[in-house]
Formats: C-alpha cells, structure tokens, sequence
C-alpha cells in the first residue's frame, strides 16, 4: 500500500526481479529484462525452482495479465481501463518494472497536459541563447522511453484533452517522433512501448478519438471478485489513511466495513448477494475507492464529533453522499434499497433508522 | 503403455476358411472436425465393404436418408417409445461428426453400413432406479431434470471431450448411464488429468490442440488408440467401467463377428475412442460376450415396446453446451470453420471474418483490427505455450483488440461465429415427429379431430367449440387448447359472454390447419411431448416478454396446467420488475400477480416466490406512485386512476404492514395527487375502505369546496369522487347539503360554463339514484327549509310554484328514462 515515503516498484521488489532473471530461460523480446513468461509469473505470484516466493502484484484473473503482456510482446500499446481503484496504475507501474526495469517514465493525464509533456520541450535559456539545438530540447518521458527502447506510462489518459491525445497518434503507428525545429526524428528503439490507463465511468473525461483507440489493445480490469477480498482492500486503505491523517479514531470495526462494502457491491450489481433481489444501480460508479472514502470519512466524522467509534450514523451520512449523486432518481433507488433490502436484515436495523432519518431531512 | 495396433488382422477360425478378415477401429470423438477428416481419410485409403458405426441399430432404416440433399444437418436421429414419447434418445450429427462422415461415404460408394450399439429399446426408460412415471408430467419433469443434470456432470466428468464411456452422443431422457459419468471428480477425471499433466487448464482446450487443430492424419487413429488403451488401462485399475459401458461394448464386438459372418472382409468400426480399446477385443471374446449381453437383457427382462425412430432437425444452439446438451460441444461453429478451413491462415481468416461480422453490425473494425488480432493471438498462444492459437487465445486477443471496454461485440462473435445459428431440414417425408404424434394421441384420448381439433362427431360451426368447463373431459380439452396456445398457435379462448356464466369457454380453432404440422416440426426442436415442449417453448421465448405478457404467461400457464415452468417466468418477472421505471408498466401488472396469488393454483415454492414478488412490486410502486400522480394532464389522470383502483382492490392480499403503508399513501395523494380527480378519487378509496371517517371526509370536502379552489378543480374533484355512482349522496346528508349549497352559490357564468363537467360528473348509469337524489333535494328540502326558515319572509306562494317546476322535473325524468 502507498506509503508517504514510497519505493519504486523495481526498487522494492528488486529481489524477486533479480532471481526471476536469473531462472529465466525462455527468450525475451529485444530490450526486455524478462520473458513474456516472467513477467506473468512477477504479476501473478509464483515458486521459482531455487525456491525464491515470488510475491502476487495483481491478485485476479490470469487471463487479462497474460493479454497484457502479450499485447506489449507484439509492440501494441495497452490500454488499462476500467473505474477507479481496480489497481491500473499498480499494475501499469509493475509491468514497466518487469519488462525495462524502469516504472518511472511517467506522464500523468491531467485536463491541463500539454502536447509539449508528451512530446517534447523546451530549455528556454538555452533556446534564446543558443537557438534550436538538441542540448536545448528537453525530451518528455516518452520521448526517452523511445530512445532507450522502455516502456513509458500514460496515467488517466481520457483526462488529458482530445486533441493534446491525439498527440500519441504518431509516436504509436510510426514509432516515431518528428521533431520539425531541428529538422529531425527520433525513432523508437526496440523495446519501446506504451502502458495507458483511464477510467470511463468518472466525470470530465474526454473520449479516445476512434483513430487513438485503433492504436491500443484494451484489457479491462475488473471489480475485486469476491466480497472477502474487496474488504479486505477497504480495511488495508482505510487503516493506512487513517493513520497518514492522524485521526484519533479507533479503527473501523471489520462488520461496518463488510456492511459498506456489501452495500457497494449489491447496489453496483443490481442484485443481492444472496442472488435474491434485484435492485436499480443508482448512477455513481460505487468504486472500491469511494467504500474507503466512506470509511475514512465516518472516521473522522466518529472522531471530531462522534464517540470516536465508527457507528451507523457516521456510515449512514457517507453512504448518503457517496450513493445519492443524483438527488431526485439515485434517492429513490436508495430509499427502494433500504426498505427492500436493508429494512429486512435484522442486525442492520440501526443502519436503516439512520439512514431513513437521514433520507427525510433531506427531502 | 502396451502398443496395440489399430489394424487387427486375423484368419477367420470358421466360416469362409481362408478368409482373411480385416478390421479397421477408428476411434473417434463425436463431433470433433479431426476425427472426421481422419475417418474420411482411412475409408478412402482402406475401400471398407462393411462400416459398423456406434449408434442405434433401430435407426439402420434411417441411414439411407444421409447423403440425400433434403437432409441438411446438423439434424438427430430421434429414438423414442411409440407408446410414451417421452422416452426418448437423441442422436445430434452435424457436417464433420465422424459418424455422418462415415455414413456419408457409405452410402456415395453404396458399402453396406449398420449401427452396432446396444439397441435402444432395450435402454429408453430403463433406468437403474425408476419405471417411467405414468402422468405426462412428472416423465417430462423428469426428464427435464435428468437432462440437466447430465449437463452439470459433464462439466465435471471428462465427457466434454466427447470421449466418455457410456451412450457418448445422446440424452438419455431417462438417463441409464448417469452414475458412470459421475464416478469421475474433478480429481479422477483421466482426460482432465491428461489435460493437466500437459500444461492445460481444462481437457477441451488439450484434445483441440492436441487433435483437433492437427493437420496431419496419418498416425492420428493409432495414436488415439494407444492414448486410450493405456489410459482406460490405468483408470480402470481404481475405477472399473460401469456395467452398462461393458455390455454395449460387448454388444459391438458381437456385431462385428456378426459381420465377418454375413461374409464382408474389410470392416471399419467408428466408434467412440474410448471404447476402441475394448472392440479390440473382438476376435477372442465370443463367448464372455454372449454371456454379458444375454445376462442383461435378463435383467432388464420385461417387455420392451417397439420403438420409433426418424430424423429431426437440430440446431447448433442445441448442439452447444450452452443449452443443457450432455455430451455436446462448446462451439459447433467453430468446428465447423476448422473442418472447412482445410488450408492455412486459419487464424488470419477468422479474424477477418469476425471484423466483417462486427463492421456489418455497425462496429466501427477495420483490417488493421483483423492484423493486430492476429497478432495478438499468436503471441498470447507463444506466451501460453500453444503451437497454434486455440479458441480461449483468440477470444481473449478478440477482445482486446475488437471491444474496447464494451463485451457485446465478443457476445455477438460467441453467438453467431462461434455457436452459430445453423439449423438442420429434414425431408417432408419424415415430418411426423414425435411431437405431432403425441398430439395425435391426446386428440384420440380427449375424442378430438387431429385436423381441426374440433371434438368428433359435434357440429362445431365456423370450428368454434364451447367447451362446459363443469365437464372433466372438457376441462383436459381446455388444457390442452391452452398448451397448443402457449407452443404458439392461434387458437383463442373467446371472451365468454356474460349470459352464459363463468363455466364455459368458447374456442375460436381457426388458427389450427394443415400448416400447423410443419409448424409443429420447427417446435420439436423443443422437445418431444407437448408439456415439454410446450414448458421450453414459454421458456426460450421469455426474454422477450415484458412484465404485462409475463402476467399473462403466468395465467396461461396456469390454465394451461404447466406449473413447472412458473418459476422461470417467475424469476424473469422479478428481473424485469427491478429495472422497470415505468410505473404504469407495474401498475398494469401487479394487480393480475396479486389475483394469481389469491386465486391461481399456484404450487407451493412458485407461491412464495410470487408473494415475493407481488410484494417487492408494490413496495416498489408506493416510492414511484407520488412521482407519477405529481403532474398529470386529465386523461392521464383518468387512466392512474382506474389503475390505483385495480391496485385496491388486491390490497388486501398484503401483508398487514404493507396495507397500512398503502393507506399511508393514499391519506397522503388525497391531498397532493397532481390531479383534482385523483384526489377525489383517493378520497373516496379511503372513505369507502372505512379508513377516514365521516367527519375528515366533511373537512376535506368543505376545503374542496371553500372559494380559494377554482370551480373546475372542483368538478374535476367531485367527477373522481363519484367515479363509482351517486349512491353516496343519498346517503350522506352532509355531503349533498355541502353540495347542493355550493352549487346554488356558484355564480351564474360560472356553473353555465362548467355545465358540460358537471354534467359528466353526475352521469350515473342507474336512473333510480339520480331520481331518488332529485327527490331529496327537491321536495323534502324545500319544505324542510320553509320550516326551518319560519322567521323569514317567504312568499310561498312563488316557492310553491318553483317546487312544481322541480316536481315536474323529476316526473319527466322518470318518463323519458322508463
């Protein structure tokens, strides 16, 4: 989990890539450090025959890893998709650290990202002394994941402007990168390639243009698949933001987690987890990501104003929040959910009466 | 591994003395493109005079019919009792099944060819456990559950590489062989074993790669024949095959000697590759075969009725695994494309055919798409360790490539190129399927006309039939109208007109003609009998039902006496109930699922699921019922409010909490409903169902009243208020004095502006209340008020003259109206 002070995936596990070098004999891709098959093997987890653990990065589907690294075996850029905190960047940056040994050729999308971050810029200095020249320019990450044959990574791409995107046309088709000012290119070395990632389901994100999108393979990362592991990811959060914000809060009881994430799973799926009832999703995406912010939130809501315990009025007013996003249809769906779902468990009466009071102020 | 050679060659002990017989066992796996590419090869090599092929022998009759252009697989061959068709066998065979390979080069070189299995007739219905259920439908429960959970074995038995031990290629609706399939876990399943020991994770995708995707064939029927000894060798050591297997095999084997006896030399055996070990056996094992095989069919030892066979067509959906198929496969398309694809560029081509699937469908896939797939695929098969690219390979680098973030696109490819939607024809000739005949049969028991359906010897005119529902066999005749209704036929039950009473039907059959045969042909695919047909028909057609049609299906089912198949289209109801936003969509239809719950012989775990249902509907309309009363025009207005009456009247089937949530609601839409009518409206509800006493009616009534409303608001009041009759004024006083004064304070353009309203507000149809109302408004009130008004001035000589006026209102109304 992220720490304030945070190694580089290749720094961290250094040992585990070392020993996979080292057992590996399969061939490897021109300028890859491992085999396609090792680095399944360093996202996935496994025993190496001298017996060094390989420790699991990724824990989920085999299938969507191996197409990952097959994609950049054929020099096709990827494309991460899917909502927030399903651990894209996690696994963008273990793939860069496998394959080059370098997670830190890293562009971050931002609505503000300029062509020159993805292409090049500028040493302004030494452009208005010298003029143009080589010694001016100074390279983005990809530009040098190309002249060292490394993968370079593109975070949120869909937040980064359409037309600063389409920026990446070229680099992905031609492997190249014209650079007019010098009258110049750089071609890509060998073993170059693109990791992207981006989120669909958030607001203000910009569509890939349909010419882009030819460019990338697209693997999906999914939801956590079962509830036992889901909670387990909101605990590990929860506990660790907990402690980085200093709330003088005791930690989250390990069944109001379960009720949150239970909560977020049925009304993300449509369905009960006994497969019973249907429900209306309401029109957040419901992420991993906000179940933590809900359980901080009520932390903290617990710790300034409350008895300094999580309790159902703290996880009824962030569940509120974060579920209610649109105040006239998601009310309803929620307000359907409590009195056909909630209503009925019976441990979770303190819930419903929260919420429901919660409800009718509201109105 | 002992090395067996595939090609036994032996002298004959007796017979034509010096006769060298030579036999050719193929093993092969049903349905697999490789096998019957191989089968093909080693007929035209080999010139056999003699194909023995592992089917129903019953069916020999039947094997003339491939080759013939009106037989276009893939197609079954169906086996089943005359008497109890139900009782039935299927045999699938597409293009590239080795056995229609086989039949097919038999009969173009015109070489005798039989079936060698063990008959059915002495299989069909004579399971381990149970005689074959008498009514109709427990057999087909039955039979449905049997099929079903073959289905879930196969998932775990080994049989999914279409190589197990028992009947291979066919349901056994009464299941023989099921306990042999399942002595096979996940653990001990030998071909998952195999599969595993060679680096794949499931034993369909190890036999593709292994075999199916071979090119060469040489050595493919030998290989296969030593795999196999050697594996059954060490299976049978902890698991021995079960005695059925043991007895069909010996049956085989005597078949084969049988046809060394009728004097053929060159004998190719097809049959499953696991049993080619076994037929191996065949020279030497005389005796013991005989033995088994007549010990057998001691121990079935009763009567075994004659059974029927025929071709019907199939389809690759049925084929599929997908739709509860036993030893069916995956993808009966993309076996398809392999045995068509004789050359290389397979992958290249397929990927190309899915774009141009996906571009015809409107998604936007370019040859690039098609190149980077393949590539793609290739490189995800090196990564995985496979020669060549396998389904799973492709599908995943489909998906990649072709469907961005959206999984529709691979849904669309698995359903068309990967299943595909190939049906079989079968030649008219052989049209009477068992369905028709099952048809027939229930006409001759309910005295029915099979060509009109009309009853024998009535004089039904224009085929309309009245059935007297008080009758038993006219109850069964409905039944069984109600059943052909569901399977799809136009036959109506007409609306019954109120003089006849509720006990009789009428029957419009015009819909049942000569076509209704070749109609019944495409039904079969749906089963054999007409409940079981019938119950999958209702099911297959399912997801198109919206929740109205659903509460009909519900219904007719009902009547139609099939309340087996409830639950699904229960299960369908709630799913559509959950994502409906449509409040008139639920107001329609809850109220026919809360009769269905009253009333409806509704089996007991069907009715606790309908409950559910009937309340988390409701639960659902009293959020959405504010909403939608919130702004409406007037006709809308009207038509909520003959919903919410509808509604009312099966409250009473909730639960009491609920009822009192209803009446929460209606206090509530009394006064904030969109509409003055459906205000009204609720207001009489609530004051009708004795939830608001006489004294909140007065207070909302005075309110109503009071100048602040507009007049038409009023009206639009009273006309809901009064939607069921006028009775209520006669009634209460208090009620007709607030309104007789109101209307006497209206201002005059006022109430002649709005007398066409409140014309319509008063229509009733029972002349009787409204002259009874005029009375008591007229006369008794007139003298009352002259009484009570004693210390006025009042001339009442003119008041006199005014009550005459009323009077002779009130006869001429009694004169025009009578």
């Amino acid at each position: 989990m992220k720490q304030l002070l945070r190694e580089h995936a290749e720094q961290a596990f250094a040992q585990e890539l070392a020993a996979l070098a080292k057992a590996d004999d399969r061939p490897r891709p021109p300028n890859w450090k491992l085999s396609p098959q090792a680095v399944v093997t360093y996202l996935l987890g496994g025993k190496l025959k001298d017996g060094t653990v390989i420790t699991p990065k990724y824990i989920g589907s085999r299938r969507l890893i191996e197409t990952a690294v097959a994609t950049l075996a054929t020099d096709r850029a990827l494309l991460l998709l899917g909502v927030p905190g399903t651990a894209k960047s996690w696994v963008s940056e273990h793939l860069a650290a496998a394959i080059c040994g370098d997670s830190t050729l890293l562009v971050q999308g931002t609505a503000g990202t300029l062509e020159e971050t993805l292409r090049y810029s500028w040493n302004y200095a030494r452009l208005l002394a010298e003029g143009p020249s080589e010694k001016a320019l100074v390279p983005s990450p990809i530009l040098r994941a190309m002249q060292t044959g490394k993968i370079a990574r593109v975070e949120e791409l869909t937040r980064i402007g359409a037309e600063v995107q389409d920026t990446l046309i070229t680099i992905l088709s031609e492997k190249t990168l014209p650079i007019p000012e010098l009258n110049t290119e750089v071609q890509a070395v060998k073993g170059f390639n693109l990791i992207a990632t981006a989120n669909d389901r958030d607001r203000g994100v910009n569509e890939l243009s349909s010419a882009l999108r030819r460019r990338f393979n697209t693997v999906v990362l999914p939801l956590p698949t079962t509830l036992e592991e889901e909670v387990e990811i909101v605990r590990q959060r929860s506990e660790a933001l907990g402690k980085a914000l200093e709330l003088p809060a005791e930690p989250a009881p390990i069944q109001e987690i379960r009720r949150i994430v239970t909560i977020f799973r049925e009304l993300r799926s449509g369905l009960t987890l006994d497969g019973k009832t249907k429900l209306k999703t309401p029109s957040g995406t419901l992420s991993t990501a906000e179940a933590i912010a809900v359980v901080t939130n009520g932390q903290a809501l617990a710790a300034h104003f409350g008895n300094r315990k999580l309790q159902a009025p703290e996880v009824a007013a962030g569940l509120y929040g974060a579920i209610v996003r649109d105040p006239v249809q998601d009310s309803v769906i929620w307000q359907e959910y409590l009195e056909t779902v909630v209503k009925n468990r019976k441990d979770w009466n303190d819930l419903y009466k929260a919420s429901t009071e919660l409800l009718k102020q509201s109105k | 591994m002992p090395a067996k050679a595939p090609k036994v060659s032996i002298r004959s002990p007796k017979g034509k003395g010096t006769n060298r017989v030579q036999v050719e066992i193929i093993g092969i796996r049903h349905h697999g493109p490789a096998s019957a590419r191989c089968v093909r090869q080693v007929l035209q090599k080999h010139k056999p005079d003699c194909i023995l092929v592992e089917g129903p022998p019953e069916a020999n009759d039947m094997i003339g019919w491939v080759g013939n252009k009106q037989l276009q697989p893939p197609v079954a061959l169906l086996v089943y009792r005359e008497q109890a068709p139900s009782e039935a066998a299927f045999f699938p065979m597409v293009e590239y099944s080795p056995e229609w390979q086989a039949l097919l080069y038999a009969n173009k070189v015109k070489v005798t060819a039989r079936f060698i299995d063990l008959p059915q007739r002495y299989q069909l219905g004579t399971g381990p456990e149970e005689e074959t259920a008498d009514s109709q439908e427990s057999a087909t429960t039955q039979a449905t559950t049997r099929e079903s959970t073959d289905d879930v074995e196969k998932a775990a038995a080994f049989d999914q590489t279409g190589e197990e031990s028992d009947g291979d290629f066919q349901i056994h609706s009464e299941g023989t062989d099921q306990d042999e399939t399942s002595l096979w876990s996940d653990e001990t399943d030998p071909f998952r074993l195999l599969a595993r020991a060679a680096g794949y994770t499931d034993p369909e995708g190890w036999w593709d790669t292994l075999i199916e995707h071979r090119r060469s064939l040489e050595e493919l029927p030998t290989a296969i024949l030593e795999l196999m000894a050697a594996l059954r060798e060490e299976v049978e050591k902890e698991i021995p095959s079960d005695a059925l297997t043991l007895v069909r095999e010996a049956y085989m084997r005597q078949q084969i000697r049988q046809a060394r006896q009728d004097g053929f030399t060159k004998i190719a055996v097809v049959c499953g590759a696991w049993h080619a070990p076994a037929l191996l056996r065949w020279a030497n094992s005389a005796e013991s075969d005989e033995h088994l095989v007549q010990n057998y069919l001691q121990r079935c030892g009763r009567n075994h009725p004659d059974v029927v066979v025929t071709w019907i067509p199939w389809s690759y959906q049925r084929l599929s695994t997908t739709s509860g198929y036993r030893s069916g496969v995956v993808s009966p398309a993309w076996y398809e494309y392999l045995w068509q694809q004789e050359g290389h560029q397979l992958i290249a081509q397929w990927m190309t055919r899915a774009a141009r699937l996906l571009r015809d469908e409107g998604v936007e896939i370019g040859p690039a798409h098609a190149i980077e797939a393949t590539r793609l695929a290739s490189s995800l098969a090196a990564l995985r360790g496979h020669a060549i690219p396998d389904l799973n390979d492709l599908e995943h680098a489909m998906q990649a490539v072709y469907c961005y973030r959206d999984d529709r696109p691979l849904q669309l490819i698995r359903q068309r190129l990967i299943i595909g939607e190939r049906t079989g024809k079968v030649p008219a000739a052989l049209t009477s399927t068992s369905l028709h005949r099952d048809i027939v049969r229930t006409c001759h028991e309910l005295h029915l006309d099979p060509s009109t359906l009309c009853p024998v010897r009535s004089s039904a005119e224009q085929r309309h039939v009245d059935l007297d529902l008080r009758q038993k066999l006219n109850q069964q005749r409905s039944i069984f109208y109600h059943r052909l209704r569901l399977l799809g036929f136009d036959l109506e039950p007409e609306e019954k007109s109120g003089a006849r009473g509720t006990f009789h039907e009428v029957w419009d059959l015009r819909g049942w003609g000569p076509e209704a045969v070749l109609q019944l042909v495409e039904k079969s695919v749906h089963g054999n009998d007409l409940v079981q047909a019938t119950s999958r028909y209702v099911c297959h057609s399912l997801p198109e039902a919206n929740l109205q049609r659903s509460a009909e299906l519900i219904e007719a089912l009902l009547f139609a006496d099939l309340p087996f198949v409830l639950g699904e289209v229960l299960q369908h109801v709630q799913e559509l109930a959950a994502h409906s936003t449509d409040v008139i969509d639920l107001l329609q239809s809850w109220p026919s699922f809360a009769q269905q719950l009253r009333y409806g012989n509704v089996r007991q775990s069907d009715k606790s699921m309908l409950a559910r249902i009937v309340h988390d509907i409701f639960v659902r309309l009293c959020l959405h019922i504010p909403q939608a009363c919130a702004l409406v025009k007037e006709e809308v207005a009207v038509e909520l409010g003959q919903l919410l009456i509808r509604l009312h009247q099966q409250v009473d089937v909730l639960a009491e909490p609920m009822q009192q949530q209803w009446w929460y609601l209606l206090q509530q839409l009394a006064d904030t409903a969109g509409h003055g009518y459906l205000q009204g409206l609720i207001t009489r509800l609530l004051y009708d169902a004795h939830q608001e006493d006489k004294s909140a009616l007065l207070i909302r009534f005075q309110r109503l009243l009071s100048p602040g409303m507009s007049a038409e608001q009023a009206i639009a009041w009273l006309q809901g208020f009064l939607y069921s009759g006028l009775t209520i004024l006669l009634h209460v006083d208090e009620l007709r004095h607030l309104l007789d004064a109101w209307l006497i304070e209206l201002p005059e353009e006022v109430f002649i502006a709005h007398l066409p309203l409140l014309r319509r507000a008063f229509v009733t149809p029972h002349d009787a209340v409204r002259r009874q109302l005029l009375q008591l408004l007229a006369l008794p009130q007139a003298s009352r008020s002259m009484d009570s008004r004693t210390d006025e001035k009042l001339d009442v000589r003119r008041a006199e003259l005014a009550c005459t006026w009323v009077r002779m209102l009130a006869q001429w109304e009694q004169e025009t109206t009578s």
